[in-house]
């Protein structure tokens, strides 16, 4: 490897720490009873999404008129909905969106907060305090409100509120990334680099960057469970998913006003959306366990 | 003290600033000719369309509306809905109160139900009441508060006909009939809340109850009750105005979500209908004020953390 | 026959552990007179701590503690009741322990801290708690005791701060003063003054103090009588200057020996951190380590025997170090400081 001698040996000392970590971490992961359960759901949750088309009986939009508001049955496993169309299917079909969404909200997050964090934490000064401006006027804007607005000027559309949910939490993870990278700047390899001359793109890329990544992760357990939820949200107040794409968010508020004649509407993407949202979280809680029980604390 | 508050709220005020850039720049985004919309949805001349500009200034450079907009806003002139031309201003006047009703209510009850619930789990620790506590706080936050609502109508006002399933009644009318529609909406957006405010607290507390000032506290032979409350959980309670906080953007659009279902006329359908109805000026006007209004409670938090925690410094805050 | 302060006979301390349970503490028993200061040394790891804390059960919930009898002011307290103990703590017995910062609520004010306990006990009123806190304030040689009562403990110093606590274990007059490593987290400078203080305390009010510290130095300042503990059990016991002068134990001579040239600045804590080796019930615990072992010291563990008028030895080859004075027994040296 070329390069100085005290940053190959920074940079020798961080791989085998990381690598030594990670086989401890995923040994105590994956002895937890938490992490097998929730980790083991959450994976079901998301291969029904991959495969969800191969696994519907039926094709979201495919409507029976004959068989309207029909009881769960044989046939017709969670029932029907007011256009005939069959909810297990639909139901299915609905958690490729959820899963979409947790995925690019939480990219999104990310994407946008690392190097945020990171020059903040890093650079400091006036970067800082610009920086940490926009972060309170994001946090002026709920999710919620941000997914108005995009609403408004954009049209709503599943694209929009997955944007909007991943940019309300880009506050809570760049206040977190600015911590640990202002730490972490701290540290005696950093700043040996740094007088060594070695570029800041390059400090910040091989010696905080890798050491962020634990953080990271445990940032993007919290969001996923997040962005389901925000998702039906949305989707439930016209907001995101627009009909008739299913998602459990927009069967919800379909089936609002058939609570008396079909109460089954009702149960099934509601319970979806629950045991999603808890199959991510105890995943995220084993992870963050395993981690470092005290981390990423918001 | 006061050195801290006055320079947070200059950072408050910068931060209102650039949100409202936000929203005027959002606001000039959205679609439809302003002029257009003012004259009404048939096609209006040329010559009228250019009057109406003239009159409201809309030619004027950005910054120029930008200031005028501002200036108007801050007199109380949000616009009139393009629906029904009644005042912004006056529809959330309207409608604000009752939403805060329902805030409030849902605080007291997510406070009166976590933060005892939280002080269990912590103190019986590994043992059922904490085992129990748990699986409560798991549910009520992954169960999202609209399907409970949807529930919560189905079996206690449809099967059970216990309490009525939806309409508002002002107290002024009357109080029980008040009350009586607004017990589910309580119940719905403050489970999540007070699952919330139980987690942290536990969690907060069982770092309290292990810490060598409580052990201190015990050295002393004051009884459990005075260990455990005045001294674990007071401390702890910073963690949980924290959550309070961090849980306010889920308290906004639960109440949203409550009021849709339980056809509460509050600001959240104001919201949500304004955006089906592509009504701009109001969603302009409410965002504007949910912004603020976000802001000033942050900043009010942010200064009860002093209160609570002598040890907060400035830097701390923004750490 | 004065009367003890503190009798402990026959106490076993075990920790419940995730797979087994580990016994820190053999059976041990001593007694503390009135108006003595008795000092407990040993290593970290030898259970000195949590003997002390074990007198009024302030050990963690994994903690079980047997014994025979536990007197306070030949008052019984064991077996334990919540009342009893509740009575106990800070009215007979008062606490100082070691971290100051972290040994005070960083929430409340000092005043506060020091009221709540005669409340508690004495019946004050708040205004007069505030009032005896002041003048238990002055009593610790805090300057300006009015204005500190209402600081936070982070204002204060370090040294104020174990002040601090010294003054709340003794508002309200105990017998006893249980001291862990009271200066281990303080500047030596700060050091002399504590101990300074705490030993006009004695002279002024009776107090008697049971001190526990890995500091030989420490000890030689201020105690009367020393029990030296070794893995669980008190190897030896003796008036601090026949302790000095003439050690017996070979785990003590080994101590004074590793002492002028090191501060033993070790302030980990059992369990969990330091590796516990299990402990055998029929060996002498320091066997494995010291020059004179035989089979009899691996065979059956000696018991805590007269050596000398006051002195108590447990061991089987007690006695002056057959090794000359001047020089240095390298081997147990380097095995006493590895262990660090």
């Amino acid at each position: 490897m070329k390069g100085k001698p005290s940053t190959n040996l920074a940079m020798a000392r961080i791989s085998w720490a990381l690598s030594e970590r990670s086989r401890q971490v995923l040994s105590d992961f994956t002895r937890n009873g938490r992490a097998q359960v929730g980790g083991l759901l959450s994976l079901t949750f998301v291969l029904v999404a991959v495969f969800a088309p191969l696994i519907a009986p039926y094709a979201a939009n495919f409507s029976d008129f004959d068989e309207i508001l029909q009881n769960p049955s044989s046939e017709f496993p969670l029932g029907t909905d007011e256009l005939g169309r069959d909810q297990l299917s639909r139901v299915i079909l609905a958690t490729r969106v959820s899963m979409q969404a947790g995925v690019m909200a939480t990219l999104v997050a990310i994407v946008v907060a690392i190097p945020l964090g990171l020059l903040a934490g890093y650079h400091g000064g006036w970067l800082d305090r610009v920086i940490m401006r926009l972060v309170d006027v994001a946090l002026a804007f709920p999710f919620l409100i941000m997914a108005v607005l995009m609403a408004a000027v954009f049209g709503p559309s599943l694209l929009n509120a997955t944007f909007a949910i991943g940019l309300s939490q880009v506050p809570y993870v760049v206040r977190i990334l600015r911590a640990e990278t202002l730490s972490i700047a701290q540290e005696e390899y950093v700043a040996s680099a740094r007088i060594s001359g070695v570029s800041t793109a390059r400090i910040l890329s091989r010696h905080v960057l890798p050491n962020l990544m634990n953080t990271v992760v445990v940032q993007a357990t919290i969001i996923i469970p997040s962005a389901i939820i925000a998702e039906a949200i949305l989707s439930f107040l016209g907001l995101g998913v627009q009909p008739p794409t299913p998602s459990w968010g927009v069967m919800l508020s379909s089936s609002q006003g058939l609570i008396i004649q079909a109460p089954w509407l009702v149960w099934a993407p509601g319970l979806a959306i629950a045991a999603a949202t808890i199959s991510f979280n105890l995943f995220g809680d084993a992870l963050r366990d395993v981690l470092d029980p005290k981390m990423g604390r918001r | 003290m006061l050195r801290f508050g006055l320079r947070r709220l200059s950072e408050s005020l910068v931060a209102l600033f650039l949100s409202s850039l936000v929203v005027f720049a959002a606001a000039q985004a959205m679609p439809g000719d302003a002029a257009q919309t003012i004259a009404g949805f048939e096609g209006a001349d040329p010559a009228t369309l250019q009057a109406i500009r003239d009159r409201y200034g809309l030619d004027a450079p950005v910054h120029v509306q930008y200031i005028r907009w501002i200036a108007l806003a801050l007199q109380g002139d949000l616009g009139n809905s393009l629906r029904t031309d009644a005042s912004v201003l006056g529809l959330i006047a309207q409608t604000l109160p009752i939403t805060i009703q329902l805030a409030v209510m849902s605080l007291a009850f997510a406070t009166f139900i976590g933060l005892p619930l939280g002080a269990i789990a912590a103190y019986y620790r590994g043992r059922w009441p904490d085992y129990v506590a748990n699986i409560f706080a798991t549910l009520g936050l992954a169960v999202p508060n609209f399907w409970l609502g949807l529930m919560l109508i189905l079996i206690v006002a449809v099967t059970l006909d216990w309490l009525p399933a939806s309409g508002y009644v002002p107290p002024s009318d009357s109080i029980t009939g008040n009350l009586e529609r607004m017990i589910l909406p309580t119940v719905v957006l403050g489970t999540g809340f007070s699952a919330a405010i139980m987690r942290q607290l536990r969690s907060t507390m069982i770092e309290a109850l292990g810490s060598d000032y409580v052990r201190t506290a015990r050295a002393k032979g004051l009884t459990e009750i005075s260990v455990v409350i005045r001294h674990a959980m007071r401390n702890s309670l910073v963690a949980v105005v924290t959550v309070m906080g961090l849980q306010l953007g889920l308290l906004i659009s639960g109440a949203v979500v409550t009021e849709q279902i339980f056809v509460l006329p509050g600001f959240g359908r104001l919201i949500v209908d304004a955006v089906f109805n592509r009504d701009y000026p109001v969603i302009t006007g409410v965002v504007l004020v949910v912004a603020s209004a976000y802001l000033l409670i942050n900043l009010i938090i942010d200064l009860l953390y002093r209160v609570l925690d002598p040890r907060v410094r400035l830097e701390q805050g923004e750490a | 026959m004065t009367k003890s302060v503190l009798e402990v006979e026959d106490l076993v301390i075990r920790f419940e552990g995730r797979d087994r349970t580990l016994q820190v503490v053999d059976g041990i028993s001593f007694v503390v007179d009135d108006g003595e200061i008795v000092a407990v040394v040993g290593e970290s790891g030898c259970g000195k701590s949590v003997t002390t804390m074990a007198s009024v059960n302030l050990l963690p919930r994994n903690a079980e503690v047997h014994a025979t009898a536990i007197r306070i002011g030949g008052r019984e307290v064991y077996p334990f009741d919540r009342k009893t103990l509740q009575q106990v703590r800070g009215k007979s017995v008062g606490f100082v322990f070691q971290e100051p910062l972290r040994a005070l609520n960083p929430a409340m004010r000092v005043g506060r801290q020091l009221q709540e306990v005669t409340t508690r006990h004495l019946g004050l009123s708040r205004l007069q708690g505030v009032q005896r806190s002041i003048k238990y304030l002055d009593l610790v040689d805090i300057p300006n005791p009015e204005q500190v009562a209402r600081m936070y403990p982070h204002e204060l110093s370090g040294g104020m701060r174990q002040r601090v606590t010294i003054a709340i274990a003794i508002i309200c007059d105990p017998l006893l003063l249980i001291a862990d490593e009271p200066t281990t987290a303080l500047d030596v400078t700060i050091q002399a003054g504590i101990l300074e203080t705490l030993r006009r305390l004695r002279k002024t009010t009776q107090l008697s103090m049971l001190l526990v510290s890995h500091d030989l130095g420490v000890v030689a300042d201020i105690a009367d009588r020393v029990l030296v503990m070794y893995a669980g059990r008190i190897v030896e016991s003796a008036p601090v200057d026949k302790l000095f002068a003439s050690p017996a134990h070979p785990y003590t001579q080994a101590l004074l020996k590793a002492m002028p040239t090191r501060k033993l600045k070790r302030l980990i804590e059992i369990p969990g951190s330091v590796p516990m080796f299990d402990r055998s019930q029929t060996a002498c615990a320091f066997a494995s380590r010291c020059v004179r072992s035989t089979d009899k010291c691996t065979t059956s563990p000696p018991a805590l025997a007269e050596f000398a008028v006051c002195h108590k030895v447990a061991c089987f080859h007690p006695g002056p170090d057959a090794v000359a004075n001047g020089q240095r027994d390298s081997g147990l040296h380097t095995i006493l400081t590895s262990s660090q």
